[in-house]
């Protein structure tokens, strides 16, 4: 009836543009490239869940919220990265493992004399007091039980990453003020 | 570029206008053939797409109009649909 021309949805934008051009003799001008930002790069994350369809869940929701993750199915392999040297410093760790349980990698990780911090949050279906007290004794920062809110796991991991950032800041403030002693303290004569 | 799109489903719209804005297109959004209709004569578009079923006229309705006047005859138009009838 007169169309120049005929699109049959669903359809992309792509398609559309390609119609459009044929339609109007115009070519559209190239996408415009965004400039490139100055992005700190993605926080990183280790996932510790033996349960493949928990680990994927979170892994999708960590990445939609922006962190870079490390996901491992079991404590051995959690373990292993956390005494890496250049490990996250942000750890979700199921409490229920077969081989090392996450209450068990809390108290390694804590007997470990370290200077860099790791936040630990517990991914437990244990809601008893005591369980609970017990996980936090073991060294544990934060918990958080099955099943869970997705906004409460995304407050949660923000506080973690603020006293991470905290810590952080506390150690390079040391390591400033340590060296402008040492450069106050060469010239001075010792007594 | 001026466009028009007019379709009834005001997510895909949304969607086109953005991509189409994206690409340097001005974009003109309408909802049913009437405001398509009013939309035509007020902007006189460089090109338009239609949807072929929307509410108070369907899109071939509004191409018919556009024919009938010197101002917008040789408007190019993209006809969209949710149904292969490339007869139209």
């Amino acid at each position: 009836m007169g169309a120049d021309d005929f699109l049959v949805k669903p359809f992309s934008p792509e398609q559309l543009l390609q119609s459009l051009e044929r339609v109007t003799g115009v070519k559209a001008p190239p996408p415009k490239v965004a400039p490139a930002t100055n992005q700190p790069p993605a926080f990183r994350i280790l996932l510790a869940d033996d349960d493949a369809a928990t680990r994927r869940a979170l892994e999708v929701l960590l990445s939609k919220w922006g962190y870079a993750v490390t996901a491992v199915s079991g404590g051995q392999q959690a373990w292993q990265i956390l005494q890496s040297d250049n490990a996250p410093q942000l750890a979700i760790i199921d409490w229920m493992m077969p081989d090392i349980e996450g209450i068990e990698i809390c108290r390694m990780l804590r007997e470990r004399a370290s200077e860099k911090y790791t936040y630990i949050l517990l991914l437990t279906a244990k809601s008893e007091k005591l369980e609970l007290v017990q996980g936090m004794n073991a060294g544990a920062d934060d918990y958080i039980v099955k099943p869970f809110d997705p906004e409460e796991l995304k407050v949660r991991l923000a506080a973690g990453r603020r006293i991470v950032g905290l810590q952080e800041d506390l150690l390079a403030t040391r390591s400033r003020l340590k060296a402008a002693l040492d450069s106050a303290t060469r010239g001075t004569p010792p007594l | 570029m001026k466009i028009l799109i007019a379709d009834d489903d005001k997510a895909l719209v949304h969607m086109l206008s953005g991509k189409l804005g994206e690409r340097g297109f001005e974009v003109f959004a309408a909802y049913d053939a009437i405001q398509a209709w009013m939309a035509v004569m007020r902007y006189v578009p460089d090109a338009v797409v239609l949807d072929v079923s929307m509410p108070g006229g369907t899109g071939i309705d509004v191409l018919r109009k556009l024919k009938q006047f010197p101002k917008t005859s040789a408007i190019p138009s993209v006809v969209i649909s949710g149904l292969s009838d490339h007869s139209l």
